[in-house]
């Protein structure tokens, strides 16, 4: 047993080396991910510009259904899934108690995902990320997306054993780090997530089989819309509260390793990890407020997350990460005025910057907005805008890519033992990454206010029998978009040739 | 290096975290009673009414009501223009080759039951759409899914006219959606 | 805010989170206005 571990010079944490090397594979596999659906981000973006107006009809919804599925899912599932297998040993000076079933799990997420990509870029899945019903895809889509999921689930069940080996083998004393027990709440919201999507995917792939593969046409019954879309957004939306946990996380792993920042009052920031919890699952009705079939009870309890308890959590969160970090900087001695902590703060060092620039836009842009189009009543003027895509841009985006952007600059020297190879590069990319997608995502709700529809290859409608146009004010923000677009793409390319460097080129760490 | 977390960590919070989360929650609570609130002083609500209905039911009352209450066609589209009466059921669709059931004409401060929903229209499929209505001044939206009738009890405030397109995205030809709804003075 | 400056552990960071909610409600209000443009519904 010994010999499957490695103590790190630096830190001084004992490392499975089993677990480190799924690691390493599950993060190499996310930032591959993060590439194909860049460039597909590129490409949309050009389209979606009129001015530009690059790819035809079919290839655009072809890319936007991609890109959706190689982001929300594929990039941050799989980072998710690295940061779960450190979080429950390198953290805890643990052991991932079978590894070979890590293996399976990796290898079921790689079939899915190049099943979905395949599928969808023969132009057979055009479908977009929702899929809604009648909208028919190959069974192999069906398929690749089931796959994805259970291996994703038994990584999931595989980070709650580890835990349980961690807590009977005693390897660490007192309570779970907080970071660790972030992970743990994002996992529990996983597993309820994933169930949801099982009870969704697992009938409407059996639906398309219907007359496919020599099938009878009459195999599976149709699936009422209205309950795809209920049981969908109960896997939808909860998928992104997942990834508002591992961030969170993000956001105090980063606070302590950047500054020495020491959480004020755990007692506060665990409730808030509960609040999740307990409350955030029900957000899958912001989707559905404009629907017919569900009542406005219905509709005012569940969209609020009961009453907007999970949006305390956030609050709770978004102060105390800051504060800590004032805290830690106040004792170096920066107490001069309200912000001299501020701004004397590690802004070279890119793990902070993306850190603090993840925060504040997580906060004033994304949660903000999602708290105020996700209002019964404010649906029906934003509902399927573009001020939605905006939203969730600067929820997922700016917050929870960046976050994870961030944690890479110390994912790389620990576990994969080379030096980061182009600082310059690395203190770029947050400022690049951030301020792009700040501009991108705020243009694209303006443009939303007028009603410009998302998923949408052509707002000219210069095909339709019956002409419409926008107000003239739209094209400005759309341009807006184009640019912060452009700029945040320049920030994620910079990310990604800097890890993909330092992970084949950088210097070695002995 | 051993891990080792403080189990005693349930000490008591300090005074701007005090504040700051009764503040915080006290707001949370405030944007959940708006919602109830605003039905009661406000005249732009999610409607609450709606029925399960067929495809195929749904598009006789379609056709039944454009050739009911028809005054005029446009040329472009082929679509009806169709005024119906204050006050009554007006039926109206989304179609399965990506067009809307026609070009209404209503007359402004009047009321009107809108019923919405999906139909296929002489096309494959009854797809789902979004239903948005867009002017200068606003934009509204709202789901249609075929197999439910979505009842929207709805007075236009002022004449002039309204594009109609389709916000939810429904198949290769969703970018054609494009209608108008005249609003007369 | 002077007179509280004492007992804080974190006073800027007080001072952004009140601008956070000052953000906040603008958006907020702002929506309703917009929303109270459009026509009746119910």
């Amino acid at each position: 047993m010994a010999e499957q571990f490695r103590t790190c010079p630096t830190t001084g944490l004992k490392i499975h080396k089993p677990a480190e090397t799924l690691i390493r594979v599950n993060a190499v596999a996310a930032v591959v991910c993060l590439l194909v659906g860049g460039l597909a981000a590129l490409l949309i973006l050009l389209t979606r510009w009129p001015a530009v107006h690059l790819l035809n009809e079919e290839w655009f919804y072809r890319l936007l259904t991609a890109h959706a599925l190689d982001m929300l899912i594929a990039w941050i599932i799989f980072f998710e899934v690295a940061g779960l297998y450190f979080g429950a040993t390198v953290l805890l000076n643990n052991r991932l108690p079978a590894p070979k079933v890590g293996w399976v799990a990796f290898i079921l997420m790689i079939v899915g995902g190049a099943l979905i990509n395949y599928t969808v870029l023969v132009g057979e899945a055009t479908v977009a990320f929702t899929s809604y019903v009648p909208l028919k895809a190959s069974p192999t889509y069906y398929l690749g997306v089931i796959l994805f999921a259970v291996g994703a689930l038994t990584a999931v069940l595989h980070f709650f054993a580890a835990l349980i080996v961690a807590k009977k083998e005693k390897t660490y004393e007192g309570s779970l780090p907080m970071v660790t027990f972030g992970l743990m709440c994002a996992g529990v919201i996983a597993v309820l997530t994933l169930l949801h999507g099982a009870a969704i995917y697992i009938p409407t792939f059996l639906w398309s089989l219907n007359g496919q593969w020599g099938i009878p046409n009459d195999f599976f019954p149709g699936i009422d819309p209205m309950i795809y879309r209920l049981v969908w957004w109960g896997l939808g939306h909860p998928s992104q509260q997942i990834n508002v946990c591992a961030m969170v996380s993000m956001w105090y792993l980063i606070a302590t390793l950047t500054t020495g920042a020491k959480p004020l009052n755990e007692k506060l920031c665990r409730t808030a990890f509960l609040l999740y919890v307990l409350f955030i699952n029900v957000a899958s009705e912001h989707h559905l407020l404009v629907d017919p079939a569900l009542s406005i009870w219905h509709k005012i309890v569940n969209t609020s997350y009961v009453m907007h308890l999970a949006v305390l959590a956030s609050m709770i969160h978004a102060f105390a990460v800051p504060a800590m970090v004032e805290v830690a900087l106040r004792k170096k001695g920066f107490t001069k005025g309200l912000f001299e902590w501020l701004k004397k703060a590690p802004w070279g060092n890119p793990a902070f910057a993306s850190m603090f620039i993840s925060l504040m836009g997580f906060g004033f842009v994304g949660g903000i907005t999602g708290v105020t189009f996700g209002t019964e009543q404010i649906s029906i003027i934003r509902h399927n805008t573009w001020s939605i895509t905006g939203h969730f841009h600067g929820t997922v985006v700016l917050g929870t890519t960046l976050a994870f952007m961030g944690i890479t600059y110390y994912i790389v020297p620990l576990i994969f033992r080379r030096q980061i190879f182009s600082e310059t590069m690395a203190k770029l990319s947050p400022y690049f990454f951030g301020g792009g997608v700040f501009i991108f995502a705020n243009a694209m709700m303006f443009a939303g206010g007028y009603g410009v529809p998302r998923r949408h290859w052509d707002i000219t409608f210069a095909g339709a029998s019956i002409p419409f146009q926008f107000d003239p004010t739209v094209f400005f923000f759309i341009a807006l978009t184009g640019l912060g677009g452009l700029l945040a793409i320049v920030g994620g390319a910079l990310y990604v040739l800097n890890t993909v460097a330092s992970v084949f080129i950088g210097k070695k760490i002995q | 290096m051993s891990i080792s977390v403080e189990r005693i960590w349930w000490r008591p919070l300090d005074r701007e975290e005090k504040i700051w989360v009764t503040i915080a929650l006290i707001w949370c609570l405030g944007t959940f009673f708006m919602m109830p609130v605003w039905h009661v002083i406000a005249k732009q609500n999610t409607p609450n009414e709606s029925y399960k209905v067929s495809v195929d039911d749904f598009e006789k009352l379609v056709t039944a009501f454009n050739e009911k209450y028809k005054v005029g066609m446009d040329e472009n589209s082929g679509l009806p223009i169709v005024r119906p009466p204050a006050g009554s059921d007006v039926y109206f669709a989304g179609t399965g080759i990506w067009q809307w059931s026609s070009i209404l004409e209503l007359e402004a401060g009047k009321e009107y039951r809108l019923h919405i929903s999906s139909i296929k229209g002489g096309g494959v499929e009854a797809w789902q759409h979004g239903l948005s209505i867009v002017s200068s001044k606003f934009n509204a939206n709202f789901m249609i899914i075929p197999g439910y009738d979505y009842v929207l009890k709805i007075t236009p405030t002022e004449a002039g006219e309204y594009g109609v397109i389709c916000n939810e995205f429904c198949g290769i030809g969703h970018h054609l959606m494009a209608g108008k709804i005249i609003v007369k003075g | 805010m002077s007179d509280h400056k004492e007992g804080f552990e974190a006073p800027g960071t007080f001072v952004i989170a009140l601008v956070f909610l000052a953000v906040f409600v603008v958006v907020y209000v702002v929506n309703f206005k917009l929303l109270s443009n459009i026509w009746e519904i119910r």
